[in-house]
């Protein structure tokens, strides 16, 4: 009983792992993000890229990550690489969002699963 | 005096209040046995073993069908040959699992009293191997699951009987993280286990019906027609993962140990029935 009381406390405190806001913020592909350069394609790229890849490996930490999101942020790389910017922010986008809907997800669940079990 | 009366209240308040939250395995699996009897009263509790088989008619016909020539027989024999092959030692898979007459697969998984791990059948194959000083198998590999079909085969019959000792602190933190795993949605459609095995078992997606989890791990591993070979109880698992769009683990890790563990023990009282065919 005692061992179940304990244990059940553990879970009910179980933190996901999170990640600071000024690491994380996502920008819409059109939003310019305030800490880069105006016109400076590959910082705004790179910052966005870090910031998704922080989320990304936050989600993952919680066992959370959704499927595509690893492999956005892999033709994100190779769009960059050839100069395509455009399409690099929007890919980095869809994953930075991925990741942090992936992170709310797992915040949530870890209380609301216990609402599911058959009883 | 008053202090520790008090004290002593809220307690008992504390545990009358957390007493949902923390029924014990036991009472999980009656309630969870309890929901499918209720749910599907024609269906016997035995007839869970077959799965999905168990609840769509026309699906168990054609199972019957392809059981007349079972597609999982070359695996069991390659799985025999491997199992009567001795290690350079000299020893065996038989000396790792005592017996294999007497039953191996409804045993696990189990937890590993020493590192507290869910230790499942695949696991302990490549760690009777270890032990005697073999390379162990991938996991998913042709070799491994042609064992554990051998094994499962030779275990037909035996009714599975996983422990989670209640005084065990170790097996009941496996056991919880199991059913989180289960309850959990996941992915990118928000989908746990239980939103498909249990809310909508017997209901179609697209054109198949939804198996109940009750029964699920007791015919692995099966023979998937779609793929033309066997296929282990966490492939399956890391398929429905990946159908939810969420990223699937890898094979053995411990959260899908964790989730074989608690779904093998609501299947208690069930026959081990495998290797299985499935489409």
């Amino acid at each position: 009983m005692i061992t179940r009381l304990i244990l059940t406390l553990l879970f009910v405190s179980q933190p996901v792992l999170t990640v600071s806001a000024e690491e994380s913020k996502c920008f819409p592909p059109g939003e310019q993000n305030p800490a880069s350069s105006p016109g400076n394609q590959k910082q705004h790229f790179e910052q966005q890229f870090s910031a998704a890849e922080n989320l990304r490996q936050a989600a993952a930490s919680a066992g959370a990550e959704w499927l595509k999101t690893e492999s956005l942020l892999i033709s994100a790389r190779e769009e960059a690489a050839s100069g395509n910017w455009n399409l690099a922010v929007q890919s980095t986008a869809k994953a930075c969002q991925q990741a942090e809907l992936a992170l709310q997800q797992a915040q949530y669940e870890s209380e609301a699963w216990k609402s599911r079990v058959i009883k | 005096m008053n202090k520790a009366i008090t004290a002593g209240l809220i307690f008992l308040f504390t545990l009358a209040v957390y007493q949902p939250a923390f029924a014990g395995p036991a009472e999980d699996r009656r309630a969870f046995v309890a929901y499918f009897e209720s749910r599907f009263p024609d269906i016997p509790f035995a007839e869970y073993a077959n799965g999905i088989y168990a609840i769509d008619q026309d699906a168990r016909n054609q199972w019957i069908e392809i059981e007349e020539f079972p597609p999982y027989e070359f695996a069991v024999d390659q799985g025999e040959s491997l199992w009567q092959e001795k290690f350079a030692d000299g020893k065996g898979y038989s000396d790792c699992f005592n017996s294999s007459k007497a039953g191996v697969r409804q045993n696990y998984p189990r937890v590993d009293g020493l590192s507290g791990e869910v230790i499942t059948l695949d696991m302990a194959i490549n760690l009777c191997r270890e032990q005697h000083g073999q390379k162990s198998f991938e996991f998913g590999s042709e070799e491994i699951l042609a064992l554990s079909a051998y094994i499962a085969f030779e275990s037909r019959g035996n009714v599975f009987n996983i422990i989670v000792a209640e005084d065990d602190p170790q097996a009941l933190a496996a056991y919880e993280e199991g059913k989180r795993f289960y309850y959990s949605k996941r992915g990118q459609l928000n989908l746990s286990c239980a939103d498909c095995h249990v809310a909508s078992a017997g209901q179609y997606v697209r054109a198949d019906r939804l198996s109940s989890s009750l029964g699920h791990p007791t015919h692995f591993p099966v023979y998937r027609s779609k793929f033309g070979s066997m296929l282990s109880l966490h492939q399956r698992v890391a398929g429905c993962i990946r159908d939810v769009r969420a990223k699937p683990f890898d094979l053995q890790s411990p959260e899908y140990r964790n989730l074989e563990y608690f779904l093998t023990y609501m299947s208690n009282g069930l026959e081990a029935n495998g290797p299985g065919a499935r489409k």
